[in-house]
């Protein structure tokens, strides 16, 4: 018996005919159309780099998907199988480059430790510690740069960047005779050097009617990398060194001159770095005679019949925080075993990386003098004045501690970490107010500074 | 030397099939041999580390090779080795004569297919793995394996988080070994490839009682769905396991149909390989296990749940106890056991959380599909008569659907403080419901008969 609500045979083709149009030829149909547009702009994402990129490596590949992929290829490239190495935490803009487990696939097999803040296990076996200015668009640029603590550097490898020079006017000036290097043909760059580097140009250029040197130069690893020229000249009492320079970035660069004692040894001296961004500014050394006098005390030379034998620059002068580099990845100095230097040569930054080596031997004394000597050839070595200040504060001499902390930030304003190291010595000494002003400045010039933090929290909860 | 990394497992998968289904055409025998294949294939892998050899290329050849020869011995004795499983006629003359026998409409569709299945390929095989977890997680493990060639070894390795990477079951992994043992430098031509598995399954599974244009739209719309073509181009384990879970449920309700047995034996091993592949198939699993318990009840087919539990538990097991006793990770499981169950008992009355967990199904799951949920619902009520003849196959989908509000509830309880941030993963997971979905819709909008160009083919 038919019920109420079936259909006649006519009216049920009827229904079942609409019904086809309108869910087979209507909405599928048209889902099926949705669903081939989205996957033709899903093909078409990767299809416009594909074709334009028929013949990429799996490197560019990469590097097209994942922003960092270079800089970690560099980081593989830079260190052993076996390295241990510490990463910044994975937060902020740090949020890809310290997520241990995508680090650890493009490392692989160099093992991991998470950084501070958090503490860092293993540091015992630690060998290397990524350098990595962060990713996003925070607004505020104190918040990116790591680490912004101090490590011991035994080699800083960081991504390439370019170095643009020109000099002008290097001149020597002792007694009489006044030397102008420039005009006498281009510096060479074989004397001294711990650098990777690529040399873009070296030339001779005209500009306003003057010669000038121009250099532009690509490094990857920069401790020193000095550029001189020879000369002949006895070391008289108002012997000047000078030269223009005009640079493509602050701190990069500056004048070294070396002095031959009569016992045939040899010591750089340096001058301040450049302090400005590509305007032309003047670097001397003035006083070099009775800095070569004080240095030849030092070391019980004879300082008799002293010579300049060279004069020139140290374009490979690396920047004051290894992290405004921005990226690449720290050899951590360990106590390894080191190739002789030239031990006719002293020189700043042999004796701060001497100095370093007999600091984590424990052999303070050895290591003190090592820095002393390295500040007094090159007295704007902020390192040489925080490693003091920080064997001085380990001696328990606060007042030669602050001393040589109070150096760092007069040479460098910037850096969060000496406030705190200044501000942690008074701490020490109970001059809590003193403290909370270093404290309060490291945290403005990092808001990242998680031990100036922990410290206020702590000073302000005790009342 | 390259092609053997795929051959070899092909050729395994093709004798498997042959072992446990021998009512199947040539064409959807290959997309079985392909997953069989490499399931079984990985499988064979973990049994030899079981058993303290390393799966190098050789031994796990040989274990194969030897494995296939006794199934075709076994299968000459039983008789079942005939040729009737390869047509008579030249393939390809047969191949041109089906082309030939295409209207219009179904060349468009067939053309589309193609052209995307070969984008796909092309992506797949171009871009290296570079999705997060895939490199994180799968891929990072299979480097590992490759290099070790030993599970233990490569989880004793000095890694961070090794008990997260040894966490999921291995298969992917274990693919991505065997292809980079042969040589693969880019590990991701397995998941096209099992893309067009996918097709041929799917669109077989249909054949048996649609119009071909029907058939191929189906597989178009099912091919092009956004989460299932875009994973079969990156490296996660969501296709492999929304594979091996869609395939092994529509074999299953084939099996409702046509009672063939090697289809709910096929059901039961690919949804084991589906637990094989990620470890969230246990809860789903047991749905479908109550569901053949009804059916074998009222059809009086009580061997049918042994069949089909017998493989499942066979391989589902395998890799939380391998865990345990083999690398002394800590357990991990989904369900939270009896004692756990009992204690979150208590919190199943709290209707707030349930509208919560279900206000985050919503937002994060309907609304993402809610193209094909409308379909789905528009379809229900239209075909309403074509409904009831498709009743358990609606069982199995209201039973995939409403386990997966409650395992989203029992998540959240175990992880009250994560749940509601992974919406993606919620999505992801869902996946493994689309073939079924888009099989239901297909299989109830059917129109019986065959459309006019079949018809003269067919006469």
């Amino acid at each position: 018996m038919k019920r109420w609500w079936q259909l006649s045979h006519s009216s049920s083709q009827l229904f079942v005919r609409i019904r086809f149009l309108a869910v087979i030829a209507g909405i599928v149909l048209l889902m099926a159309t949705n669903n081939v547009v989205k996957v033709v702009k899903y093909d078409l994402s990767f299809l416009h780099f594909m074709l334009n990129n028929l013949t990429a490596s799996y490197d560019e590949k990469m590097a097209s998907k994942w922003g960092f992929y270079d800089f970690l290829k560099f980081v593989k490239d830079h260190t052993p199988p076996t390295a241990l190495i510490v990463h910044p935490h994975p937060t902020g803009p740090w949020i890809n480059l310290g997520h241990e487990l995508l680090l650890q696939y493009f490392l692989y097999p160099r093992e991991l430790e998470q950084g501070p803040p958090g503490g860092v296990g293993r540091s015992w076996m630690l060998t290397h510690t990524l350098v990595a200015w962060g990713e996003g668009k925070t607004q505020d640029k104190r918040r990116y740069g790591w680490p912004k603590f101090p490590v011991n550097v035994r080699k800083f490898y960081h991504m390439p960047s370019k170095r643009i020079f020109f000099l002008d006017e290097l001149g020597v000036i002792s007694g009489d005779r006044k030397e102008l290097l420039t005009s006498s043909g281009t510096l060479s760059d074989n004397y001294m050097s711990s650098s990777e580097k690529e040399i873009d140009h070296h030339r001779i250029v005209e500009l306003d009617g003057r010669s000038l040197e121009h250099l532009e130069l690509t490094y990857t690893q920069n401790t020193y990398d000095y550029w001189t020229k020879e000369v002949d000249f006895s070391l008289t009492p108002d012997a000047l060194i000078q030269v223009k320079v005009k640079a493509s970035a602050k701190h990069s660069i500056n004048l070294i001159v070396e002095v031959e004692y009569q016992n045939g040894r040899i010591a750089i001296f340096a001058s301040l770095p450049n302090r400005k961004m590509d305007s032309w500014e003047l670097l001397s050394i003035g006083e070099l005679y009775s800095k070569a006098k004080g240095y030849a005390q030092l070391k019980g030379w004879d300082s008799r019949e002293m010579k300049i034998t060279r004069a020139g620059v140290n374009t490979g002068l690396p920047l004051p925080m290894p992290y405004l580099e921005k990226y690449g990845v720290i050899e951590l100095e360990r106590g390894q075993e080191r190739e002789m230097p030239d031990k006719r040569v002293d020189h700043s930054p042999l004796l701060l990386s001497q100095g370093d080596f007999y600091r984590v031997k424990d052999k303070l004394e050895e290591a003190k003098m090592n820095y002393e000597l390295a500040a007094k050839l090159y007295p704007a070595s902020i390192w040489a004045h925080y490693r003091l200040g920080d064997i001085y504060r380990e001696k328990n001499e606060p007042l030669k501690a602050i001393a040589h902390y109070e150096k760092t930030i007069e040479l460098q304003p910037d850096i969060s970490w000496f406030h705190f190291a200044l501000g942690e010595v008074y701490r020490e000494e109970n001059k809590i107010e003193v403290a909370k002003g270093y404290y309060t400045r490291a945290l403005e010039l990092d808001p990242e500074n998680h031990s100036a933090k922990l410290v206020l929290e702590a000073i302000s909860k005790k009342g | 030397m390259l092609i053997l990394g795929v051959l070899i497992p092909i050729v395994f998968g093709f004798v498997i099939s042959l072992l446990i289904t021998p009512e199947v055409r040539l064409s959807e025998r290959l997309g079985l041999s392909y997953a069989l294949g490499f399931g079984f294939l990985t499988l064979a892998m973990f049994f030899l580390n079981v058993i303290g050899i390393k799966f190098s290329l050789v031994n796990t050849t040989l274990l194969i090779l030897a494995i296939i020869i006794v199934s075709l011995v076994y299968l000459k004795l039983r008789g079942r080795l005939r040729s009737s499983f390869i047509s008579r006629e030249a393939p390809l003359q047969k191949i041109k004569q089906n082309l030939a026998s295409l209207s219009l409409f179904e060349k468009i569709i067939l053309g589309l297919l193609v052209f995307f299945i070969f984008c796909n390929i092309a992506i797949a095989l171009y871009w290296p793995v570079y999705w997060p977890d895939a490199l994180t997680t799968y891929d990072f493990r299979a480097k590992l394996l490759a290099e070790t060639k030993f599970i233990p070894d490569a989880a004793s390795l000095p890694i961070a988080f090794s008990w997260i990477v040894f966490e999921y079951p291995p298969m992917t992994s274990l693919v991505h070994a065997w292809l980079y043992l042969w040589g693969w430098a880019n590990p991701k031509i397995f998941y096209p490839l099992l893309l067009i598995s996918l097709a041929i399954l799917f669109y077989w599974s249909l054949r048996e009682r649609s119009p071909r244009y029907h058939c191929f739209l189906f597989t178009l719309l099912l091919v092009t769905t956004g989460y299932i073509y875009t994973h079969a181009t990156c490296a996660y384990a969501n296709f492999p396991f929304a594979f091996y879970f869609g395939v092994g449920t529509i074999y299953f309700y084939r099996w409702m149909l046509t009672r063939k047995r090697g289809f709910l034996i096929l059901g039961g091993i690919l949804l084991g390989l589906a637990s094989w592949v990620r470890g969230e198939s246990e809860l789903f699993f047991l749905g479908y296990l109550a569901i053949l318990i009804f059916f074998s009840i009222r059809n009086r087919q009580f061997l049918a749940p042994f069949l089909f539990a017998l493989p499942y538990f066979a391989i589902e097991p395998l890799w939380s106890a391998y865990r345990v006793h083999f690398l002394n990770f800590p357990p991990v499981s989904v369900l939270p056991g009896i004692s756990g169950l009992l204690t979150l008992s208590q919190e199943f009355l709290n209707f707030s959380r349930w509208i919560k967990v279900t206000g985050f199904i919503w937002e994060n799951v309907v609304v993402y599909f809610r193209l094909l949920f409308s379909l789905l619902i528009l379809t229900t009520v239209l075909y309403a008569g074509e409904v009831r003849r498709h009743y358990f196959l609606l069982l199995i989908l209201i039973s995939d659907i409403v386990l997966f509000v409650v395992g989203s509830f029992v998540y959240s309880l175990l992880f009250p403080g994560k749940w509601e941030y992974v919406g993606g993963s919620s999505r992801r997971l869902f996946v493994i419901c689309l073939p079924i979905i888009w099989y239901f819709i297909a299989s109830i909008t059917t129109k019986h008969g065959f459309s006019k160009t079949e018809r003269v083919a067919r006469s």
